[in-house]
């Protein structure tokens, strides 16, 4: 409780500082550097409201882009959905059935369905030898190659083989000769594989296998989901460097974090949490502080642990023989939980502060831009090895120190598809 | 300035408006600057507070609620503003032994002769530890709980600085009695919890 006396005393002070008797005088040079103050927030504002709303828009239009692919995709599907099929092998999933009697017109050449993107309507393979391999890619017949597989594989050359929801394709290996196979492959099988792959049917599980005993096939339609999202986790470790303004004195930094990816045709939207360990060194000059040091330091030595919750989209450019790129972009949130700041002075008996410890004061949320390609290696059906160098670019100032802090690297990861642990 | 006109120059504000800005700047500058400069060391300091204070107020005026009265929004922008430009600086505890105060009643007698310049000074003496917590504490009435909260120090290191602040006030207003404004020197920073100082340390050792 206050004493009487400690009161008075408040109160003087009180009285006369809550309400000067005298306003201090105005002047010009605060308000020129309140301008100053003004103007350089202008002309800061458009370049990151730009680089916001020119990520926003890319990320719309890969999404109307990407949705607007599989409506057309969907459009030039059959619109029937079956087919006879051997009983065994039955898959809901990807419902293949194969309808006898065939016609057989002796001939290596395919004959091309009609264009049907209309959707619905049959389409007749004609095939005129059991070791012809033949693709059917929604209202298309694809031509195959005539390699002959060896064990229980098959060559798949169709220069037109793409994202083909099924293939014909001989395995006289396994078979008698007059017997064709008909594998029909869900779109993340397919995606592993690609033009020029040599298919192991080992892989392809009795779902994706279909059997028919005669060698000419009327197939009516075939219904695989291709865009089924395939979702992914992955385990990544990076190192990276890390700059103020530049990297011209960058710092080695480390990172490791998981991500869950989800991939819808060529499109992969990834988010995860990365913990980062980020050292950089700035120049006094670009570190902000309110503490007014007598003598200021020459630079900042920082060593932050950040918290990087990333929210990207990619899309994928090539794809072949197991091999995938893709080109991503997208925006980084940084939660800040431990920064710490070492002052360094031209001489070392400066009288000032070491340093600074700051904990969990800072989190700047969609405040970095993403940019990254990643190169993707199929190891089998259910793990891949991804290698992704990516750059950070800052939209807003980082950290207490408030500095434009970026970060380039190389992350290495393994990518687990989940979905190869659906049950079909 | 009445409060329509101010109303008008708050929504020229939100429009980015210069002329507006600066017709409010201007009317608002000795208000804002007679709360930075009692928590500042000097005019210079003050200055620079109230600049970022104003530069908060422009650039968050979509947040000001016109219900409420501008001048109370505005001031408490530059109390926290004042608070973060000292922030590191505000859970240092000095360790220079004072004296006994045992002349508040002398002190009253001189300090009510003082003017506002007077008193000013002698608070901007004050080291910023102490300067803080008697703004908060005797001028802008927040309690111990309330200021420990918002300097993030135990409500007790509010207290004792409170008490060290009425202490050296009190033993510059004998001076002043005396000799005019006493000169004050205060020892060196020890330091406190998460934020800033915990690693402050003088560099080597070594003062010059």
């Amino acid at each position: 409780m206050k004493s009487t006396e400690e009161e008075g005393l408040d109160n003087i002070f009180k009285q006369r500082l809550k309400e000067p008797d005298s306003a201090a005088e105005y002047r010009e040079s605060d308000w020129d550097a309140f301008e100053q103050m003004l103007d350089g927030e202008e002309k800061k504002r458009p370049v990151i409201l730009w680089l916001r709303i020119a990520g926003g828009i890319a990320a719309a239009l890969l999404l109307v882009f990407g949705w607007l692919y599989m409506q057309t995709d969907n459009a030039t599907k059959p619109a029937k959905q079956n087919m006879a099929v051997s009983p065994a092998v039955k898959d809901t999933a990807n419902a293949v059935t194969i309808t006898t009697p065939p016609i057989v017109n002796n001939t290596d050449n395919v004959t091309p369905a009609q264009d049907n993107k209309s959707g619905g309507g049959e389409h007749q393979i004609t095939v005129g030898s059991a070791k012809t391999p033949y693709a059917v890619k929604g209202g298309h017949i694809l031509a195959m190659s005539k390699h002959q597989p060896k064990g229980r594989s098959a060559i798949l050359s169709a220069h037109t083989f793409r994202h083909d929801t099924a293939v014909l394709v001989n395995d006289n290996d396994v078979n008698n000769k007059s017997t064709v196979t008909l594998a029909a492959i869900s779109n993340n099988k397919i995606d592993a594989y690609g033009i020029n792959h040599v298919i192991d049917f080992s892989e392809l599980k009795n779902d994706t296998v279909v059997s028919a005993t005669d060698i000419s096939t009327t197939i009516k339609g075939i219904q695989i989901n291709k865009h089924r999202p395939q979702y992914a986790i992955a385990v990544l470790a990076a190192s990276n460097i890390n700059g103020v303004n530049s990297f011209k004195e960058a710092e080695v930094g480390a990172d490791v974090g998981l991500q869950f990816s989800v991939s819808v045709s060529k499109f992969t939207f990834t988010t995860g949490a990365v913990y980062a360990k980020t050292p950089y060194l700035t120049p006094f000059s670009s570190y902000h502080t309110a503490y007014p040091f007598v003598v200021n330091p020459v630079n900042v030595s920082a060593d932050c642990r950040v918290l990087d919750i990333p929210l990207n989209i990619a899309y994928q450019v090539y794809s072949k023989s197991g091999n995938k790129f893709s080109v991503g972009s997208g925006l980084s949130s940084y939660i800040m939980l431990k920064e710490n700041y070492r002052y360094n002075y031209a001489t070392p008996y400066t009288y000032g502060p070491q340093g600074v410890n700051i904990v969990n004061q800072n989190q700047h949320f969609l405040g970095v831009l993403n940019l990254n390609t990643t190169y993707q290696r199929r190891l089998s059906s259910k793990l891949s090895l991804d290698i992704q160098p990516y750059l950070k670019i800052p939209l807003t100032d980082i950290g207490y120190s408030r500095v434009k802090l970026q970060t380039a690297g190389v992350a290495f990861g393994l990518s687990w598809n989940l979905n190869s642990l659906a049950k079909p | 300035m009445g409060e329509e006109e101010l109303q008008q120059l708050i929504e020229g504000c939100k429009n980015q408006d210069r002329k507006c800005q600066k017709m409010l700047y201007k009317a608002l500058y000795g208000f804002a600057m007679g709360i930075c400069l009692r928590y500042a060391g000097n005019r210079y300091e003050a200055s620079e507070i109230m600049n970022t204070g104003f530069f908060k107020a422009m650039t968050n005026m979509h947040k000001y609620d016109p219900a409420k009265p501008f001048k109370a929004w505005l001031g408490r922008i530059m109390m926290n503003t004042s608070i973060d430009y000292y922030r590191a600086n505000l859970k240092v505890a000095y360790t220079e032994e004072l004296d006994q105060a045992d002349h508040i009643g002398e002190c009253e007698t001189v300090s009510s002769k003082l003017g506002y310049d007077e008193l000013l000074k002698l608070v901007q003496k004050l080291p910023e530890a102490y300067r803080t917590v008697f703004n908060l504490f005797a001028i802008d009435g927040y309690t111990h709980e309330e200021i420990g909260e918002m300097l993030g120090i135990n409500p007790g290191t509010s207290k004792s600085n409170l008490h060290k602040a009425r202490q050296k006030l009190q033993k510059m207003l004998l001076s002043t009695s005396g000799t005019g404004v006493g000169e004050i020197r205060h020892s060196s920073i020890v330091a406190i919890r998460q934020t800033d100082v915990t690693d402050i340390y003088f560099n080597k050792g070594f003062r010059p």
